[in-house]
């Protein structure tokens, strides 16, 4: 039986664990006894061929898919998340650990000081040597800077030379949506990106065309997207939502 | 103006989601009209040429895509079920929970669907379908049989051809056919010859033809509530057959084909196999269209993703004879779906179908209808929408979404109604779920028996409690456990009754127990099902009884419990689809809260649970006390009907009233325990409409 085994049977087992893992005993079960004394060069193996990831402490050592093993960005959203939705409310830093927990505790440094450095969120120290955080939207909203914008200032504003039109917006825009599988909802931020033009000719042109129904503008309300992508979006006075994505009208 | 606003007791704008697209009964003129075009297109596609066709394979998912959440998707699908309805048999799939048991969970699903009734006034979809697959394959017996060329043969092959609904109706003609049939189904040399009708029509149904057309049969021509009837649903949801079931439908004994002691995987390959026949027979009557709805809700959890993404790959691949629809927030696919999706399975999706959003014109005719609902006049409503209200809405845009546009127009109602009035907090989670409670309760079927809620709530909303490990086990039944240190708690999920399945059930529950009582295991059962154990049971009953003294619960929930669970996975899914002002972790905490008495009567041992295993716990449904007494219902029971009479007094005082609390309508019949029983009877009127709000239900008199 030891020579048909194969360690991609392990590979599979892990694979079918998904996102839960599995222990490293788990793991040695799972392999003929006869072998079972070569179980750590086995594992080793399965890791630094990229098949497995781990160990990944949590009480016991667990191993994971490539695809399904924790990451610091996941870490990284369990940290903003909730800094985000805090507002101006400052977070302890030991209220951040709380929410890290399981195997997201482990890159729980690394993400912080991520973030920290993406400018993502803000640092602050109490007077009890308390550290804080607080996100950056909730600091850029409170300064009124630079995306909270009237539209129709935006919109109205004189069109100088060289500056962008729809048509300079148009085969970018196609390409985006090609590389999306067809889907006609692109992100400003990918076009702001892509044509390489400051924001406010992005958004000003988005804006005039909008008013004539050339292109539509919208929120993304049901997923959170990374804070570059939201900074490039537009903001209504008097409105909560940012408008990150845009739809180009094919037949108008 | 104000003083007409102030009177209405229902905001008629805060009416927002819809949860049921079988209850869409209005759409704005143009609006979203090429995304419904290319849906009913795709749909001719299937209905070319007469009845019986080929097996139509190799349609691609039609994907419906919207720009961000409240652009009508599940109103496009209203929609096409009316546009449609009496020509395809419509089923309207809510996400699955456990990737292993996919088929099983839209097998579920489309029989009860296929229970639902039918635009064309036969009373289920599944009647109408087994009727019609019946009425051209007797037509096509009687084509091909010694006196195929008698002009009295030929009218009635063509009048089964061209009403089979009507020839296999309640006539008398009809009740000389349908005897006719049932001789023809009994004989084995008419059968075989019926079956290889089928295979000459490329129907393959992998040697069970006759099995089908007496399953079929079993349904057709039998009482609702009849043994036959019983025993050919249990067949199509693929379970196992109680020996005189095989007898009530004839089958063979191989065609039982669901064994009792199955695993989780044959269960779901069975469930496949059955969906897989279902689809091919509709060569003979209505294709299937299939609406996956509520895709938000697989969204980040990669096993759901690739188990949907296969599932959608194999119905294009295998299934024939049926449009499905996805639907999606475009976001949510980009970042959650996509990504995790295997090539292969992406391009079994269509060119994305985009949802547009709603114009000046069109909005001023949606807030005029909803206020003309209420009996607004035209005068009033037109002031609503004047001094360049409407026109400030859409400011600097064409289009604006069109639950953005409702939200709006019910800020407006407000402030109109109330105007010295501050404007209201961000609705609470327990006004929400209590809403959503509401909702469940309104609408029979949504009560029915889910194994995707009930393990959403083991897997999901167990979580995190009480240092609990929530996994799975590789166990024939009981596939999920709570496990501690020193106890566990395994669940099975089986809507079935099957005696030799529940021995089984019941034997692994006292292996699992352990002579030292280590563990506890726990099936849920909901109101629709057949009690367990049945009456009629011996030896089974005694193994059932010795396994509940030794660690077995049969946890019997009630009506009131069903509707609560139901109401909070589709809370969550809410939030998860951006329906509610809230993010999906903040009311998954808020739910876990919510549910926690349910979650300590589930997870002690039996003897330290208080009150008593099969004691219905009154569980916290809205902050008050009044609103607890008002939302409950009588523990395990299903609801009471009501008598014409009762029903024409319910019509005619709502008719008077025009919008009334539904308490005002049980004081009338003198009865508050016939709450349900009003509910049926508003779904089963066109004129009858519930508003659930979260400490009661009005009822609305509209003009059908």
């Amino acid at each position: 039986m030891a020579k048909e085994w194969d360690s991609f049977k392990l590979v599979e087992y892990v694979k079918a664990a998904g996102a839960k893992g599995r222990t490293k005993s788990k793991l040695q079960e799972k392999i003929p006894k006869v072998m079972r004394s070569q179980a750590s060069s086995i594992l080793g193996e399965l890791k630094s061929s990229g098949a497995i990831r781990g160990p990944f402490k949590n009480r016991s050592d667990y191993y994971f898919a490539p695809q399904f093993a924790p990451t610091r960005e996941q870490a990284e959203d369990v940290i903003e998340e909730p800094l985000r939705q805090a507002g101006t409310r400052l977070t302890a830093r030991s209220d951040l650990e709380k929410k890290a927990s399981g195997f997201h505790r482990t890159f729980f440094n690394d993400a912080l000081a991520s973030l920290k450095g993406e400018a993502k969120i803000v640092e602050l120290q109490g007077g009890n040597k308390t550290t804080f955080y607080v996100h950056r939207d909730a600091v850029l909203e409170q300064l009124r800077l630079p995306s909270a914008v009237e539209p129709e200032q935006l919109a109205t504003m004189p069109v100088q030379q060289a500056t962008v039109t729809l048509d300079d917006i148009r085969p970018i825009y196609n390409t985006l949506k090609a590389e999306q599988g067809g889907i006609s909802t692109v992100k400003i931020y990918d076009i702001m990106t892509r044509l390489g033009a400051s924001k406010e000719d992005v958004h000003r042109i988005l804006l005039r065309e909008a008013k004539s129904g050339r292109v539509s503008l919208h929120p993304a309300s049901t997923v959170k997207f990374p804070s570059d992508v939201m900074a490039a979006g537009i903001r209504l006075q008097g409105q909560a939502d940012l408008l990150v994505t845009v739809v180009l009208k094919e037949d108008v | 103006m104000t003083s007409i606003f102030a009177e209405l007791e229902v905001n008629p704008f805060e009416d927002d989601v819809v949860t049921e697209p079988r209850r869409v009964s209005f759409s704005v003129e143009g609006l979203n009209a090429k995304p419904l075009e290319r849906l009913i297109t795709q749909f001719r596609s299937l209905t070319k040429g007469n009845l019986p066709r080929q097996p139509i394979v190799d349609q691609k998912a039609q994907l419906v895509v919207s720009p961000d959440r409240g652009y009508g998707k599940s109103h496009l699908l209203g929609r096409l079920f009316q546009a449609v309805g009496d020509q395809a048999t419509l089923i309207y799939v809510r996400p699955f929970q456990d990737p292993q048991r996919v088929w099983t969970s839209i097998l579920l699903t489309t029989v009860q669907e296929l229970e639902r009734s039918n635009q064309d006034g036969v009373e289920s979809q599944l009647e109408a379908f087994s009727k019609g697959v019946l009425a051209h394959v007797t037509a096509d017996h009687m084509s091909d049989g010694p006196v195929k060329n008698q002009p009295l043969v030929q009218d009635a092959v063509k009048d089964l051809r061209a009403n089979p609904l009507t020839m296999l109706g309640h006539t008398s003609k009809s009740k000389v056919l349908i005897n006719w049939m049932k001789t023809k189904l009994q004989d084995q040399s008419e059968i075989r010859k019926l079956a290889s009708l089928l295979k000459s029509r490329h129907v393959e149904l992998e040697g069970r033809e006759a099995a089908w057309l007496r399953v079929l049969a079993g349904y057709a021509f039998t009482k609702a509530d009849g043994q036959e009837r019983d025993a050919a649903l249990k067949w199509l949801r693929a379970e196992p057959l109680e020996e005189e079931e095989v007898k009530t439908l004839k089958l063979a004994a191989a065609d039982n084909n669901a064994r009792a002691d199955s695993s989780a995987q044959e269960i779901n390959e069975l469930s496949r196999s059955r969906l897989k026949g279902l689809c091919v027979l509709a060569s003979y009557y209505r294709p299937f269209v299939f609406c996956f709805d509520q895709t938000e809700f697989y969204g980040g959890n990669r096993a759901l993703v690739d188990a949907f993404g296969r599932c959608i790959w194999d119905l294009h691949a295998s299934f024939s004879n049926h449009l499905t629809i996805v639907t999606a927030n475009a976001t949510n696919w980009l970042q959650e779906v996509l990504p995790f999706m295997q090539p292969a399975y992406r391009d079994r999706f269509s060119a994305e179908i985009n949802l547009e959003g709603i114009n000046v014109d069109q909005a001023k005719e949606l807030i005029s209808k909803r206020l003309r609902d209420f009996q607004v006049d035209d005068a009033a409503a037109l002031d609503f929408m004047g001094e360049g209200w409407l026109d400030a809405q859409f400011g600097s845009f064409a289009q604006l979404g069109v639950r953005d546009l409702l939200m709006r127009a019910a800020g407006r109602f407000r402030s109109l109604a109330a105007p010295s009035a501050k404007p209201p907090p961000r609705t609470s989670l327990d006004d929400l779920y209590a809403i959503e409670v509401n909702k469940i309760r309104a609408n029979k079927a949504l009560q029915r028996y889910s194994q995707d809620c009930l393990m959403w709530f083991v897997q999901v909303l167990a979580e995190g409690y009480e240092g609990v490990t929530v996994n799975k086990t590789d166990q024939r039944y009981f596939t999920v456990r709570w496990a501690w240190p020193d106890w566990s708690v395994y669940f099975a999920f089986e809507g079935g009754d099957h005696n030799a399945r529940w021995r089984a059930i019941a034997r692994d529950a006292i292996e699992l127990g352990g002579p030292s009582r280590v563990a506890e295991a726990i099936v849920f059962r909901t109101p629709d099902l057949n009690a367990i154990p049945r009456p009629t049971w011996g030896a089974a009953k005694t193994v059932i009884e010795d396994a509940q003294r030794k660690g077995l619960r049969v946890a019997q929930l009630a009506v009131d419990e069903v509707c609560q669970l139901h109401a909070a996975r589709e809370l969550y899914s809410n939030a998860l689809q951006g329906n509610i002002n809230y993010v999906g972790a903040d009311v998954l905490s808020w739910l876990k809260v919510h549910f926690e008495p349910w979650l300590k009567r589930y997870s002690g041992p039996m003897a330290e649970r208080s009150p008593s295993v099969d004691e219905v716990v009154p569980i916290r449904v809205v902050p008050s006390a009044r609103s607890r007494k008002r939302l409950a219902a009588p523990a395990g029971s299903m609801a009471r009907e009501l008598t014409k009479a009762q029903v024409g007094t319910v019509v005619e005082f709502v008719s008077a009233k025009k919008l009334v609390d539904i308490n005002e309508v049980l004081k009338t019949l003198g009865d508050d325990s016939l709450k349900d029983g009003v509910l049926r009877a508003v779904e089963n009127s066109p004129n009858l409409k519930a508003h659930p709000c979260p400490q009661t239900i009005y009822l609305q008199w509209r003009v059908a």
